[in-house]
């Protein structure tokens, strides 16, 4: 009988210690395991806006993909106007800045400065800024954004067009370079436009597309094509359109590649919706910027393209995602 | 191998203590591991607070300087700048962690703070103004820059901590949990093995215990104990065995020598009673030579009357009467020879005869030769013919027969009393033939036949059939003495 007791606490006995030593290497390694040792060869940083839309998510996912395949690390910051995250960058030991250009052009063209006087290679993306010298420049061709837009309507429609595009402060990228969209749609479309283009803007506010959508399709009936330029902005004049019964009656054409979008794509509610590249947009800065630090030089310009995404290819572009 | 039993209590009792305080010992260890794991986690938000202090602090000296160009200030500011440098690692490299990549934009912007800092001490030595105006502005910015990045990674890094805190917590409570089982489980393993070595002590004792108790109640018969890994209970128990056994032994020889002891007191019992009996029968017949010979000398005279007035016949029973009673006398021998006791029986026939003429008819058949040869008890014929004539014919007036015969066959002596009268029973013959042990009392009225048988007895011991009683009812009574001449009667008291 005692043998047995003695067997089977001595049993437990080592069990027990067998699972405290267990635990003691389970609680060591959930605070040893954070401690990351990988070291990469560059240091760069990107400065986007604070609206995180699927946009700059595909941005950042295709930067850190090219991290990962060149052996870069990457620090992720908000761009505002007078942020002294932008402007104290050059001090914080970066080999490189990704920066997408929503600031006060002046503003930002100091900055730059800055970084160019303290041999920080800079790639901007979305949209550059007029300056003597051109700046490194990765995104799409807002001309070809415009060009293609126009074929769209050309392709859709008859005559006669009156067309109105909706600029967004949300989108400074198209925003600032509104001319060559303009330039684009009325090219492809040319005598097919019974009237010039109207011009709308809505401001950083996600939700001041839904008033002015509003009021177009009460105020401006004459208007047979509505042309985004935002994500945001297609959202919510998707929404009003819906809400005033007005499918069919107006053709939207949106942007972005939000699933909600391409739902609405696949329904028929918006005509067709302008997808950029974002994700080639992110891979390509990083690479730019790879290529400036191992080898002295950088493409001044790289056009991602852009692609114009109907009810007929609407799948291939759900497939690909954030990629997308 | 055995051990002494200080050694093994020792060795058992350290083992099992030593497991109690090994296991409370590895307890107080993993608490303290818990504790440096838990610290560890806030070990660099700590640091962050501390540097993030060190950074303000700076800005203090800074100033005065600017503004004094005091030595004491520009000493302060020396000693902030180098605190700082110090909480600077040497290197800083790229990780592709975010919170290390932030950790090293903030150790750049520091350490170009401090470069800053030794630009703004140089330009107010060289009086530049402007320069050390503006680049106080922007060190202004940097360091609540700075600032505030610390504050963020921090909390950031809180944050991150906390999310890792529950699983910490998670992780303590299963350690705590498996550390108060691994403290049970070794109590209970430490009792159970103090009690199994105590038990390998204390079981020998209470075998021990055990075997005493049989002992005390006079079993010696008990396996001896063949248990125990302690050398003094070891011995305790050999001792005992040995004590054991030895009893045992001088037991079964006080029990032999006490058999012996008692054989020898019956003997001697046996033989004081039988001296006793000789003593008495002396008595019986010394008594019994008193009034023969006065007897015995008035028939003497009574025959010399009747030889006086010519009566033959009263003179030769008076003679034969003189014989029987000079025999009786003469013989105080305890063995006589056979002439002897056949003379005496003729004289008592002759007076039976001339007693009862009528009633019996008395037979004596002798083997002449053999009556100087051979030797018998006294007086064991003359008792067995008394008896038959007053027992067998009790009542008879005629037609008793006594015949007594006397013989020889190879070494045995045959002597034969037989009568027709009417037989003894043979529950009576049972009783008179039962040889009296030395227990029993003895009567002092042993006579007659019994007299006769039990002196046989006493004289034959070996011979079982020294005497023997065939009788039938109404026809009559054999008792038959035989005696081995080669046997010597046994007289020695």
């Amino acid at each position: 009988m005692e043998k047995s007791l003695l067997f089977i606490f001595s049993s437990l006995f080592i069990i027990s210690f067998i699972l405290s030593l267990h635990a003691i290497v389970d609680l060591s390694s959930l605070t040893s395991g954070n401690e990351e040792t990988e070291t990469a060869n560059y240091h760069f940083a990107f400065f986007l806006p604070r609206e995180f839309y699927s946009f700059f998510r595909s941005v950042a996912s295709g930067a850190r993909e090219a991290a990962d395949e060149l052996d870069c690390a990457l620090s992720f910051h908000t761009i505002e106007n007078d942020s002294l995250d932008l402007k104290m960058a050059r001090f914080s030991g970066i080999d490189g800045v990704v920066l997408y250009p929503s600031i006060n052009e002046e503003e930002a063209r100091g900055i730059l400065n800055e970084f160019d006087e303290s041999g920080i290679s800079v790639v901007l993306i979305e949209h550059t800024l007029s300056d003597s010298s051109p700046w490194p420049y990765v995104g799409t061709n807002n001309f070809d954004i415009g060009k293609k837009i126009g074929n769209l309507i050309k392709s859709r429609s008859g005559s006669p067009l009156r067309i109105a595009v909706v600029y967004s402060q949300k989108s400074p990228g198209i925003y600032a370079e509104k001319d060559l969209v303009g330039m684009g749609i009325t090219t492809a479309l040319g005598p097919l436009l019974e009237t010039p283009l109207e011009s709308r803007i809505t401001n950083l506010n996600p939700l001041d597309a839904e008033e002015l959508t509003y009021e177009m399709l009460l105020n401006e009936p004459w208007i047979s094509t509505i042309v985004f330029t935002d994500t945001s902005d297609t959202l919510a004049a998707t929404q009003v359109l819906i809400d005033m019964n007005m499918v069919g009656t107006v053709r939207l054409i949106g942007f972005g590649t939000e699933n909600a979008i391409l739902d609405y794509v696949e329904k028929g509610i918006l005509e067709a919706t302008i997808a950029t590249n974002p994700w080639d947009i992110g891979y390509n800065a990083v690479k730019v910027l790879v290529n400036q630090q191992s080898e002295g030089h950088m493409p001044g310009y790289v056009d991602t393209g852009v692609e114009i995404v109907t009810k007929e290819n609407v799948e291939r572009f759900r497939k690909r995602g954030n990629k997308g | 191998m055995r051990d002494s039993l200080r050694l093994q209590l020792f060795l058992n009792i350290f083992l099992g203590l030593g497991i109690i305080v090994i296991s409370m010992s590895y307890t107080f260890y993993s608490s303290m591991k818990i504790q440096t794991i838990v610290n560890n986690q806030f070990r660099k938000e700590q640091f962050y607070q501390k540097l993030q202090h060190e950074i303000s602090e700076v800005r203090g000296p800074l100033l005065d300087y600017l503004s004094s160009r005091s030595s004491k200030a520009l000493a302060a500011l020396l000693i902030q700048e180098q605190t700082l440098r110090n909480m600077v690692p040497d290197q800083t490299p790229v990780y592709r962690d975010s919170y290390r990549l932030a950790e090293r934009e903030i150790f750049s912007m520091l350490s170009n703070y401090l470069n800053m800092v030794e630009q703004a001490i140089n330009m107010k030595r060289g009086r530049a103004i402007n320069e050390y105006t503006q680049i106080y502005e922007d060190m202004e910015k940097m360091n609540a820059h700075i600032a505030q990045r610390i504050d963020s990674l921090s909390l950031s890094g809180i944050r991150e901590q906390l999310t890792a805190y529950e699983s910490v917590i998670d992780a303590s409570r299963v350690l705590q949990f498996h550390n108060l089982l691994t403290i049970i489980f070794a109590f209970l393993f430490s009792i159970t093995w103090m009690l199994f070595s105590i038990s390998k002590v204390t079981n020998p004792m209470h075998r021990l215990a055990q075997m005493a108790g049989e002992l005390s109640t006079g079993n010696f018969d008990i396996p001896d104990i063949h248990i125990s890994s302690v050398t003094e209970v070891s011995a305790v128990v050999e001792a005992f065995n040995n004590m054991k056994n030895d009893i045992r032994r001088y037991i079964s020889e006080i029990q032999r020598q006490k058999s012996i002891e008692q054989g020898y007191m019956n003997e001697k019992l046996r033989n004081m009673k039988m001296e006793q009996l000789l003593k008495r029968m002396e008595l019986y017949t010394m008594q019994a030579q008193m009034n023969p010979h006065f007897l015995f000398n008035t028939i003497n005279t009574g025959v010399q009357l009747a030889i006086i007035e010519n009566a033959d016949k009263t003179a030769a029973f008076m003679e034969n009467l003189a014989t029987f009673f000079r025999h009786n006398i003469r013989e105080r021998k305890l063995i006589v020879p056979l002439r002897h006791e056949i003379e005496g029986l003729r004289s008592y026939f002759y007076i039976l005869e001339i007693r009862f003429p009528r009633t019996y008819s008395f037979n004596l058949d002798v083997q002449e030769d053999i009556l100087d040869s051979c030797s018998v008890p006294a007086l064991i014929l003359q008792p067995l013919v008394e008896n038959s004539i007053i027992h067998a014919f009790r009542g008879a007036h005629s037609g008793g027969e006594i015949r007594v015969r006397v013989r020889k066959e190879e070494n045995i002596l045959l002597l034969s009393v037989r009568d027709n009268g009417s037989g003894i029973p043979r529950e009576v013959s049972d009783s008179l033939l039962k040889r009296y042990t030395r227990d029993q009392e003895h009567t002092s009225k042993v006579m007659g036949l019994e007299n006769v048988i039990q002196r046989l007895y006493f004289f034959y011991p070996r011979n079982r059939e020294v005497i023997t009683i065939e009788s039938e009812a109404n026809k009559g009574t054999e008792i038959i003495i035989r005696i081995n001449l080669e046997e010597e009667p046994c007289i020695k008291l």
